[in-house]
């Protein structure tokens, strides 16, 4: 058959040039707020094999992963300056369309038989990409095979490129989304964790970077114009033409990085509703997803660093709350004084002390993997009662539709990295009343949660992401709507910065 | 002291502190963000270029073209004393790598010289891959450069070296 370069393929390859670039670049951004790659889902200080900082590891008894970011320049990430919600935007945005286009350009490529130039159909293939690298470290240009619209050695890089990296880096980041990795538990253990997962990932950006040299590289060792011109009329007749439209095709590009990163710099919300549009749709499908997660204690973090209380090693984030009621409760531990409210639009409002709690609770406890948004993970054993068997006690009033957490944290008071006011998160009824969403007073059997993972109670939703799990929990109400809350947003952070409340990936 | 660093009373227990920034800078060079620990893939790798450009050094002076007089005898040279490197580089934990670097830059300018002489290129005569060998004494030896350069500018570490990391 006559490969050519039909119109479907070179709108592909310049829808990608853009996807790629932008996801690459968002991706930069999502990695400097936690730079650095780990082997083990436990983040052990010190194991990791790389880091993208020239921050000096903190030297106090005790740092939040909240200061642990850098602000790359805008230049290099999108948009730059540590903003890893945006950041985030970006990149499911732009992923929604590049994996749309792949799988289109898939079924494209069966259809029309054009597989077959990715695909090797003989052996010989092999060896003939073999004979292609050495002419080309002979420095010579190697031929086309017959028939085929480029030589084996780039038959077989394309190939892998379009079917094996770009389907790995895929999966790879649908499992960095908590609902999904925590559904599919045994999946995301079996390949080693968040962090191997993580670490693939970036292995297939260095990839992506790796073959876009090495590419850009041939075609002008093949003639720039003559492969760009194939690029844009699908043939080598009008190379000149060729080479001038695919040139003033990468200004544009250029130009829409400058854009989008400047717009995005300008008006981040205008790039949240672009998110919600886009990316909503599809991401609220994995509210189907419960959590199921199924480690056992082996699998706490804390005992690869053969310390006896495994508690320590669960990572923090966020400061503890520092007013005078907080730390007279704290004072008395928590015992005889705490007392959670549940009340707002329910039928039976209820006062639950921790001796409360432990009894309605009986014994129940899940372990489960911890998503930090910014990137680390830790395992702990979570002892509680799940949200689902409160609201049946409390009882909503028909037309409840979210239930509000708030907590004693004031990030303003406590935390000096950022600004503003009482912390406090919300649920979807669904999210809510999911088996793995849970209200935590002990961690690991070893008592009451630690003042930095939470004390005296916390919430666990075990499908999102770590921010959205509100520690140091005074309250919870029931509302029948959540947008008329502070910014109505959803949350400290939904308001505060720019993160979706619906964050499911 | 916790490896070999003081903890006590420093800047950074009570404010953000960074590498690397040139006086009323917010952003240091790129490539210092990039600090890779794995030690002894690094080790492993270097010595892999050496015993590269150490083989492909022995193939082309086992060759029919000389690229020029006593060129073989250098290149044998380059392959006896990257065969050393390499045993050493295995067998002991010594840091090594500024041998390595006279090794790759003795490499280096074998080919410069063969550029001024009869190259074994595919044009002069050569076949592919006495071609191709020829070529790679050249890329192993600029890759050795490169990597040793990254490991001066402390990019990536090699064992018995380690980042320190500490968080």
């Amino acid at each position: 058959m006559d490969f050519g370069y039909p119109w479907w393929l070179r709108a592909e390859h310049f829808l990608n040039l853009i996807f790629i670039s932008f996801l690459i670049r968002s991706g930069i951004e999502i990695l400097g707020t936690y730079p650095k790659l780990y082997r083990s889902q436990h983040n052990v200080a010190g194991t990791a094999w790389g880091q993208f900082t020239i921050q000096r590891a903190p030297k106090h008894k005790y740092y939040t992963v909240g200061g642990e970011y850098d602000d790359y320049s805008p230049r290099i990430s999108l948009p730059g300056r540590g903003l890893l919600g945006l950041g985030r935007y970006w990149h499911f945005i732009t992923v929604t369309g590049f994996v749309t286009s792949w799988v289109i350009y898939l079924v494209l490529l069966i259809v029309t038989d054009q597989w077959r130039r990715y695909v090797p159909t003989s052996l010989d293939t092999f060896t003939q990409a073999g004979n292609d690298i050495l002419a080309y470290l002979a420095f010579t240009v190697p031929q086309a095979v017959y028939g085929m619209p480029f030589n084996a050695i780039q038959q077989l890089s394309y190939g892998f490129v379009i079917l094996v990296l770009t389907p790995l880096v895929i999966i790879t980041g649908i499992f960095q989304s908590p609902a999904i990795a925590n559904y599919f538990s045994r999946i995301t253990r079996a390949v080693g964790g968040r962090q191997v997962i993580r670490t693939i990932h970036f292995a297939c950006l260095v990839a992506y970077v790796a073959f876009f040299v090495v590419h850009v590289l041939m075609v002008v060792l093949h003639g720039y114009a003559h492969e760009t011109a194939k690029m844009v009329f699908g043939n080598s007749e009008r190379p000149v033409a060729g080479a001038i439209v695919f040139s003033i095709s990468l200004v544009f590009v250029v130009v829409l990085h400058v854009l989008a990163t400047r717009w995005t710099l300008a008006n981040g919300r205008a790039v949240e509703k672009l998110h919600n549009v886009v990316v909503r749709p599809w991401t609220n499908l994995l509210y189907r997803l419960p959590a199921r997660m199924h480690y056992d204690r082996s699998n706490v973090t804390g005992e690869d660093v053969g310390l006896d209380n495994t508690t320590h090693n669960f990572r923090g984030s966020g400061r503890p709350p520092e007013n005078k009621e907080y730390l007279a409760l704290l004072a008395n531990g928590f015992e005889d004084d705490y007392v959670l409210e549940i009340g707002g639009y329910v039928e039976r409002p209820m006062s639950l002390t921790i001796h409360d709690l432990r009894e309605l609770a009986s014994g129940h406890a899940q372990t489960t993997l911890h998503h930090c948004v910014q990137g680390f993970t830790s395992i702990g054993q979570w002892s509680g009662i799940p949200v689902a068997d409160l609201l049946d006690l409390v009882r909503p009033l028909p037309g409840a539709t979210d239930v509000v957490y708030t907590s004693f944290q004031d990030m303003g008071r406590d935390d000096a990295l950022y600004e503003g006011g009482t912390y406090y998160e919300s649920n979807p009824m669904i999210e809510a009343r999911m088996p793995q969403t849970l209200i935590a007073f002990e961690l690991n059997d070893e008592g009451e949660i630690p003042v930095k993972n939470g004390a005296p109670a916390r919430l666990r939703v075990e499908t999102s992401t770590g921010f959205r799990s509100l520690k140091w929990l005074e309250r919870i109400e029931v509302v029948n709507r959540y947008d008329i809350i502070l910014e109505g947003r959803g949350g400290y952070f939904e308001d505060a910065d720019f993160y979706d409340r619906n964050q499911l990936i | 002291m916790r490896a070999g660093v003081d903890m006590r009373g420093t800047k950074n227990a009570t404010e953000r502190v960074t590498e690397h920034l040139a006086p009323g800078r917010k952003r240091a060079p790129l490539l210092r963000y990039i600090r890779i620990n794995l030690p002894r893939t690094t080790r492993l790798l270097l010595l892999l270029v050496i015993a590269i450009i150490a083989m492909a050094s022995a193939a082309v002076a086992l060759g029919d073209h000389e690229p020029f007089p006593y060129a073989n005898e250098l290149m044998w040279g380059v392959f006896g004393g990257s065969v050393v490197f390499v045993a050493v580089g295995l067998l002991t934990q010594a840091r090594i790598w500024t041998w390595g670097l006279g090794i790759a830059l003795a490499s280096l300018l074998v080919y410069v010289g063969g550029l001024a002489g009869d190259a074994p290129y595919v044009w002069n005569g050569a076949s592919v891959v006495l071609a191709a060998t020829w070529n790679l004494t050249l890329i192993a030896s600029v890759g050795y450069l490169v990597l040793y350069w990254a490991l001066q500018y402390g990019m990536i570490v090699a064992a018995p070296d380690d980042q320190n990391f500490m968080d």
